[in-house]
């Protein structure tokens, strides 16, 4: 097999990937996946560990269901073999896709998922499936009614399998608080379990810019602010061990991010 | 090979605690001396500067480059301060080849490109070299302090998992560029696998490299493989040991350790065997595994830094996961290699992994790293794609291709990967996922028909996979 590597000039200076905030208005066709009934986005960062577990569960539960699905790693600049994970797992019934974001944070991964997805309801979970996959059971039917439906931790009925450390709780507490402020009416913005109509979802991902974690309240708020509700449902819940959140600089960051949402609403 | 030419009358310093020489020198001076080699023959300048070491003479020259050598093994970096103080201007580039501390040669001359390689993160070693301050201080030297020095100049590391312990551990956020180990040719040999379990090891007995684990770990495969044999060769401080072991566990007739072997010897010995054994608990790659590899041996080794690049789990291989006995993995693997079609499919895949490591592509891809920085500090722009550790390949059928090509090589840059054969025209842009991508390529004329992220092993390797990952 005849290889042969080219010989180029010195490179253009060229913007790093994704560093306009223009980003989500110009994806172009080749990176629109195919359409289908219900698309998981799954956000990795450095989940070579987990993944496995979360994609066998997730494609079985999927293949078991009457309509078509797929679902999507979205790896988050990882430096493990993330990326390698879903070379691994075959399903003949669900196809598993593999998509980049070089931008750091949860938010920039999950805009991105949502923003190259055709398919009729979106959503995205937690790569250790704090959420476990079953709940779409009542979220799926709920969806053609109500257009978002996400996990709460809050509504009645919902259950902590595993208890938080207590600094993740203090921080949650302050969080919520603040999140109160910019959307009254939800209770648990926060857990990683939420379901869109497809193209709502992608209608209002083109106007996020948050990156961080605090992403779900931007994202919510926008939903709101179209007039379409928001769909609380319980969810049983374990807090899973080795999570990227750094209590301090992310809570921080993410305050901010929340001090700016609360900002452009009251202007 | 393009970038290598482009190192014509280039002058260039190496800094590497010690040469090839040197009675002490090991996997990292070979990799120093395999890539200067060739820096030399594409008409480069090259200077070695390392450390002195019993009756060294101080100039030397060896491959047609300078070798100096001043300053004992902590007194080096002090005298590659002078050197670099003293004549650093007389140079276009500096590779700082660091060996847990590295030599800070940003500090002497930091308007030059300085790039440093790293072959892997010491942080947990030092303890076992230095006492108490001196391992803290070593830990720092490494860290912090490398950390504030190099910033954001390229680091090349040999490996996916030396990069990962760069980002996690060191705290590196600058662009890390990824160059492997090449591989030296072995012997051709002309025996034939043994028709008995055999497992052979060539390597240094070191002991980090754990040998004693797969000593240990005979007796319970004698169970299933009466006639299993155990060749460990190579000498070093932990031989003497490793023999204490073997009589008392009485495996004198299963285990021998021949010492020292020849080239053709450990060619004949790795053709002859089922399988190679590396159990270490950590290395920046797996040198032994892709020797054994290129005479088409699977290797089993734990799912450990380095060599869970080297080895591929379920292909060339098999990872066990650290903690668990090394019987259960061995177990495994000679299952499967009893049966003659999945050895044949194995041996096969072992070749064509071992055929994608070269000298000649890894001294390429330094000198790529060495050009771009080289043209970036000239230009004196800090425009720089995302440090990430994202890449992807993109790819246009065969004839479209050639369109693409002229304007791609304008549009990617150095560092990035381009591939043309009869499967097509293929880009391996480093650092971006596909939205960069599609922005990089936007002045290209003919979009490409296909973007994905690329696998570790082709970030690795530089190149895409010959075959779908079959199994």
């Amino acid at each position: 097999m005849a290889r042969t590597t080219l010989s180029r000039s010195a490179p253009p200076a060229r913007a790093t990937a994704g560093a306009d905030p223009a980003e989500s208005a110009d994806i172009p066709d080749v990176l629109l996946r195919d359409s289908c009934y219900l698309e998981i986005l799954i956000p990795a960062r450095d989940e070579a560990k987990r993944l496995p577990n979360t994609l066998d569960r997730t494609v079985r539960y999927l293949e078991a269901q009457p309509y078509s699905s797929s679902v999507v790693v979205i790896d988050n600049d990882s430096v493990d073999k993330t990326t390698d994970v879903v070379a691994r797992i075959r399903s003949a019934r669900v196809p598993v896709h593999l998509t980049g974001c070089a931008r750091p944070g949860k938010g920039a991964a999950v805009r991105r998922g949502l923003l190259t997805s055709r398919a009729r309801f979106v959503g995205y979970m937690d790569a250790d499936l704090a959420t476990p996959v079953e709940t779409l059971d009542t979220v799926l039917p709920l969806l053609s009614q109500w257009q978002v439906v996400v996990g709460s931790r809050r509504a009645h009925g919902a259950r902590l399998v595993v208890r938080q450390p207590a600094i993740r709780t203090l921080g949650g507490m302050v969080f919520r608080a603040m999140a109160q402020q910019v959307l009254p009416g939800v209770a648990d913005t926060q857990c990683g379990f939420k379901f869109f109509a497809g193209d709502l979802a992608r209608t209002v991902a083109r106007r996020l810019r948050i990156d961080g974690f605090a992403f779900d309240v931007e994202l919510l708020r926008a939903v709101t602010d179209m007039g379409v509700p928001v769909k609380e449902i319980p969810v049983v819940w374990s807090d899973g061990q080795g999570s990227t959140l750094r209590v301090f600089t992310d809570g921080t960051r993410t305050a901010a991010d929340l001090f700016r949402l609360a900002r452009s609403r009251m202007t | 090979m393009a970038a290598l030419d482009r190192l014509d009358g280039r002058r260039i310093l190496f800094l590497n605690w010690r040469d090839l020489a040197n009675p002490a020198a090991g996997g990292a001076e070979s990799y120093t001396e395999q890539i200067g080699r060739r820096f030399v023959d594409a008409g480069a300048q090259l200077t070695l500067f390392t450390s002195r070491y019993r009756d060294a003479p101080p100039y030397d020259w060896a491959n047609g480059y300078l070798v100096v050598r001043q300053g004992g093994r902590f007194g080096v970096y002090l005298a590659a301060a002078r050197h670099l103080r003293r004549y650093g201007h007389l140079y276009d580039a500096v590779v700082d080849f660091q060996n847990g501390i590295p030599f800070f040669a940003p500090l002497q001359v930091g308007s030059k490109a300085v790039i440093c390689v790293v072959h892997h993160v010491h942080q947990a070693q030092f303890d076992l070299y230095f006492r108490w301050p001196f391992n803290l201080v070593a830990r720092q030297l490494e860290g912090r302090v490398s950390r504030m020095v190099y910033r954001s100049r390229p680091m090349v590391a040999v490996s996916p998992s030396t990069r990962a312990e760069m980002r996690r551990t060191l705290g590196f956020r600058g662009p890390v560029f990824i160059v492997p180990n090449g591989v030296n040719p072995l012997p051709a040999s002309h025996v034939l696998r043994s028709p008995t379990p055999a497992i052979a090891v060539v390597t240094r007995l070191v002991p980090h490299k754990q040998l004693h684990l797969l000593i240990e770990a005979v007796p319970d495969l004698l169970g299933r493989w009466p006639d299993l044999r155990v060749d460990i060769a190579g000498t070093g401080p932990a031989r003497e040991t490793l023999l204490a072991q073997v009589r008392d566990l009485g495996l004198d007739r299963v285990v021998t350790l021949p010492g020292r072997v020849s080239e053709q010897a450990k060619s004949d010995l790795l053709r002859r065997a089922w399988l190679t054994v590396t159990p270490s608990l950590a290395e920046g790659w797996g040198l032994t595994v892709v020797e054994a590899n290129e005479a088409g041996t699977p290797a089993v080794a734990f799912d450990v830094p380095g060599l869970r690049d080297s080895v591929r789990d379920g292909e060339t291989g098999w990872l066990v996961p650290p903690g668990r006995p090394l019987a259960d993995g061995l177990a495994v693997a000679l299952e499967e290699l009893t049966h003659p079609a999945r050895r044949q499919l194995i041996t096969e895949r072992c070749w064509r992994w071992a055929s994608r490591f070269s000298w000649d592509t890894s001294a390429e891809r330094l000198a790529n790293v060495v050009l771009s920085e080289v043209a970036r500090k000239a230009q004196g722009s800090p425009a720089r794609r995302g440090s990430g550790q994202l890449a992807t390949v993109a790819w246009w059928p065969p004839g479209e291709g050639a369109e693409a090509r002229e304007a791609l090589e304008k549009a990617l840059r150095i560092t990035d990967v381009i591939t043309a054969d009869e499967s097509g025209l293929s880009a391996m842009l480093m650092g971006c996922d596909e939205l960069g991508a599609v922005r990089a390529l936007q002045r290209v004329p003919i979009q490409p028909a296909r973007l994905r992220l690329a696998t570790t092993a082709e970030i690795l390797c530089g190149t895409g996979e010959d075959e779908p990952g079959d199994q």
